[in-house]
């Protein structure tokens, strides 16, 4: 019966389900409370009233006037970073290919001597540092 | 100067298509109160529905040559004005959820008890929490319903689920509402 006195609210009820409310209202005193109660927190909501800050509307003008300049509004700086990283992972990755392309064509080959930048050690090398005195 | 608040709506966006902004400016003082209910009972009375109150009236400036008078001026910023605040719940769930465990998400809500429900700002502190402690979807239904007094069918369009959606989660809302404010009520 709470769910039709509920709905009572919100919906129109069928002839038999108004009924079978009104007559349930008059039997329970609890009920009767309870709709009562139900009205009070409509009340309350309908009567809760929102408003923006002062300076609602200039702010609302200036980003208006900003966007038809052309410029970017940045409203909000994780948003943008959201939008703007993939853009910069790309560009990134691109990046490093181009660089790998460029070792390999340099080199002709990609070990890790390439990457590192340091000569293949042989072993007349080696013995030539280990000679050296100054 | 010329006095904007005799023209209908219909006439200040066309006068705003043309680059009036004054006209533009006129319509935002129209709708200003009823998308700050909109967002603010959908997000809290924060600076988060501040700026979702502004990006509300930037994508209807956007849009304004896109709209064709099909539904009414208030249905059309209010769906925009819904729509960004659900996308802005969807946000800081997703921040929430970096830092907190879903235990600490999912707490339930509770009234303090020592408070003094007679004090205005209390109770509006009061209204403000019971309705961020619906879930997003009964909020809407609850905001557009009870808060800004749209019918079934508007909220339906407005929302974009049928009404008999509307209807059972108007229900579920106002049965947690009613715990909630017990209170008060």
């Amino acid at each position: 019966m709470y769910d039709l006195l509920i709905r009572s609210m919100n919906d129109q009820l069928t002839a038999e389900e108004d009924k079978q409310l009104q007559q349930a209202l008059k039997r329970s005193s609890e009920l009767r409370e309870e709709k009562i109660k139900l009205n009070k927190v409509g009340k309350l909501l309908s009567s809760r009233n929102y408003s923006f800050s002062d300076g609602f509307r200039s702010r609302v003008m200036q980003a208006v006037s900003d966007e038809k300049k052309g410029k970017v509004i940045s409203m909000d700086f994780s948003r943008n970073f959201t939008s703007m990283f993939n853009r910069i992972a790309i560009s990134g990755v691109v990046v490093i290919l181009l660089l790998v392309i460029s070792l390999y064509i340099s080199h002709g080959s990609l070990n890790i001597n390439t990457f590192t930048g340091v000569d293949p050690i042989s072993e007349d090398n080696l013995i030539s540092v280990l000679l050296y005195e100054k | 100067m010329r006095d904007y608040t005799s023209y209908s709506d219909s006439e200040l966006i066309e006068k705003a298509k043309h680059g009036e902004d004054v006209a533009f400016g006129e319509l935002v003082s129209r709708y200003e109160q009823q998308v700050a209910g909109t967002v603010k009972g959908m997000l809290g009375d924060n600076a988060a529905a501040e700026d979702v109150g502004q990006e509300t009236f930037i994508r209807f400036y956007r849009s304004l040559e896109k709209f064709r008078g099909d539904s009414a001026l208030g249905t059309y910023i209010t769906r925009i004005a819904i729509n960004l605040s659900l996308n802005e719940i969807k946000k800081q769930k997703k921040v929430i959820s970096l830092f907190y465990s879903r235990d600490d998400e999912e707490k339930e809500f509770n009234i303090p008890e020592e408070r003094n429900h007679g004090d205005e700002s209390d109770t509006k502190e009061l209204i403000d929490n019971a309705l961020l402690a619906l879930k997003p979807e009964f909020r809407s239904v609850v905001v557009l319903r009870m808060l800004q007094g749209y019918s079934t069918k508007e909220a339906a369009s407005i929302l974009n689920v049928p009404a008999g959606t509307i209807l059972s989660r108007l229900a579920r809302g106002q049965k947690e509402l009613r715990k909630i404010l017990e209170p008060l009520a």
